[in-house]
């Protein structure tokens, strides 16, 4: 007997197709050609499993990791199932999205029990093989981006600084505020889109689906922070200028405040502001919109 | 009545401790003995999460359960993931650690799900050896759960009372005893679950887990998405009468309800443990 030889031999028959049901005889043939290392027992064993029995497993594992990917890429999959429906696709929502998922589990084998290894395993099986999807409207590639962004954020480990008080630095001079230490952390990485997928964000949350019809392309920057009230991912839409101040933080590494303003200020077109106290003024906005969305933290003194 | 429970204390009725019910939770502070959290959904996270859980455990008592360790694999054990559960089972104060009795990765490919056993002395000396591992890393009790079970792969060398008793002898650890789990594959594979319970040692059961199931075909799946079964509850009733009371977890997963639906759970599960020492107190005093 070895255990090592059997788990196999069940693992693929849980993952792959169970042996055909045609009677004891015709299964026992089939697992010998199939698992030619298995002892006679083994075969004898596996074969009285009926093959609607294994099945069960075969359903929980894909329809279970289905749910899973339904809990991350909510949106996405929605998407998926439109654009399929577009093709010619008429099965049942929850066929087209098992079946995906059987596909992703054999092209993608999923090698730990991680969410966050789920995620970055469907993100490149949909780069690479669902090319029909993304070719008839690109979106899906910012949108399953999207959604995986949110899960990181959502699961990052805490960062070694502190909220922004925007209050408490209201009450320093300048000079002080700018030389505070701030930093973007590791997990907050602000995103150029191609396609607006913050507007069918906030469309998701108004209505529970996604707009009436996919948006064609339209440049979107965004970032996602963890909000200070809630330590929920907290989606901010940004303009270029925040886009270069938020950029130019390094990620995980502290800064003072100035290097930031120096690159809000700096990024804006021509005569935007009439003069420097005008553009600090429109920084510390900016500053407290980041502040609210968990963009920046302070330095811990 | 063995009424030992493994040496482990008796936390009383409790329920699992899920990401929708957490806000509910520490804004309620509610009257319930304990709280099951499984590491998996912890480890390596920060956020909203680890904030819940580092509020809630420091108002209630929380114990570890697993859900891939995969115990029963022929992979290598993954020693840095059960150092990982070790850390975090400090970190909550688990007072013991559990996981089920199954494989969840083989060949190094995640089922994420627990599929059953092979009922064979090869998979009893596997299992046993994989076991001291984890609990010399863990530094606490360990206890196994028996899992439900659609197909079973080999039963000519046991049975599963035998299997599970052959395990936790020769692993030397403690028996997580979900009931439902019980009742579920005695309706499925046609045996009496009183039997079965006569037959497992009784006196390593240090933990127990109730759950709703559904009939699915011919089948009744183990979905935790349905209120603890009548007959699941009487079942209860009679282990509990030979084991006497322990710390017993209500598991409620999909379809989620309230927590107060939850609760009413966990106070039926005090209740009966309650009348049963209060009448046995009564026959032997």
């Amino acid at each position: 007997m070895s255990l090592p030889d059997l788990l196999s031999a069940m693992r693929t028959l849980i993952l792959d197709d169970a042996p055909p049901d045609g009677g004891l005889a015709a299964r026992r043939a089939c697992l010998h050609e199939r698992f030619p290392d298995l002892t006679e027992t083994e075969i004898a064993d596996l074969a009285n499993v009926p093959p609607e029995r294994m099945g069960v497993y075969t359903n929980l594992v894909f329809a279970g990791e289905r749910g899973m990917l339904r809990w991350i890429f909510p949106k996405s999959l929605e998407a998926v199932v439109r654009l399929k429906r577009i093709g010619g696709e008429a099965r049942d929502e929850g066929d087209i999205l098992y079946d995906l998922t059987r596909d992703l589990h054999r092209t993608r084998p999923w090698h730990n029990s991680s969410q966050r290894a789920l995620a970055a395993n469907f993100q490149s099986y949909a780069l690479e093989h669902l090319r029909d999807l993304t070719d008839a409207w690109p979106g899906l590639v910012d949108l399953i981006n999207f959604e995986r962004t949110e899960l990181d954020v959502f699961y990052a480990l805490d960062f070694a600084g502190r909220a922004i008080d925007v209050a408490e630095l209201a009450e320093l001079s300048v000079g002080d505020l700018l030389a505070k230490p701030v930093a973007r952390p590791p997990y907050i990485v602000p995103k150029r889109y191609t396609h607006d997928v913050l507007s069918i964000h906030e469309t998701w949350h108004e209505d529970g689906a996604l707009p009436d019809a996919l948006p064609p392309a339209n440049v979107c920057l965004t970032v996602c922070g963890r909000s200070p009230a809630n330590l929920m991912p907290a989606w901010l839409r940004l303009d270029e200028q925040e886009f270069a101040a938020i950029s130019a933080a390094p990620a995980g590494v502290f800064t003072d405040l100035n290097t930031l303003a120096t690159a809000y200020i700096e990024s804006a077109p021509p005569d935007t502001f009439a003069d420097e106290a005008q553009a600090f003024e429109a920084f510390l906005i900016a500053l407290a919109r980041w502040a609210h969305a968990g963009v920046l933290y302070l330095g811990v003194e | 009545m063995s009424n030992t429970n493994y040496g482990l204390r008796r936390l009383g009725a409790g329920v699992g401790l899920r990401r929708e019910h957490f806000d509910d939770i520490i804004d309620r502070q509610p009257d319930i003995n304990w709280f099951e959290v499984i590491p998996e959904n912890f480890i390596g996270r920060g956020g909203y999460c680890a904030d819940a859980l580092r509020k809630i455990s420091a108002n209630y008592p929380t114990v570890g359960h697993g859900v891939s360790l995969s115990i029963g694999s022929t992979d290598p054990l993954d020693v840095e993931h059960v150092r990982r559960v070790k850390q975090f089972c400090d970190e909550i104060g688990s007072p013991w650690f559990s996981d089920h009795l199954c494989f969840t990765m083989v060949d190094h490919v995640n089922l994420n799900d627990l599929i059953p056993l092979p009922f064979t002395r090869e998979a009893v000396r596997n299992v046993a050896e994989r076991v001291r591992v984890v609990r010399d890393i863990l530094e606490r009790p360990f206890l196994l759960e028996n899992v439900t079970y659609y197909m079973t792969v080999s039963k000519s060398e046991m049975t599963e009372p035998q299997f599970i008793a052959e395990i936790l002898e020769s692993a030397d650890c403690g028996l997580l005893l979900d009931v439902s789990n019980v009742l579920l594959n005695s309706k499925n594979h046609g045996f009496d679950p009183i039997a079965f319970i006569e037959t497992i040692p009784l006196e390593r059961v240090g933990q127990m887990h109730l759950a709703g199931f559904e009939k699915q075909g011919d089948m009744l799946l183990d979905t935790h998405a349905k209120p603890v079964s009548d007959d699941t509850w009487e079942l209860f009733r009679e282990v509990i009468k030979l084991t006497g009371p322990s710390s017993v977890l209500v598991e409620w997963d999909a379809e989620l309800p309230s927590l107060d639906r939850l609760l009413q759970e966990a106070e039926m599960a005090q209740r009966l443990m309650d009348e049963t020492v209060s009448h046995q107190t009564k026959v032997t005093g």
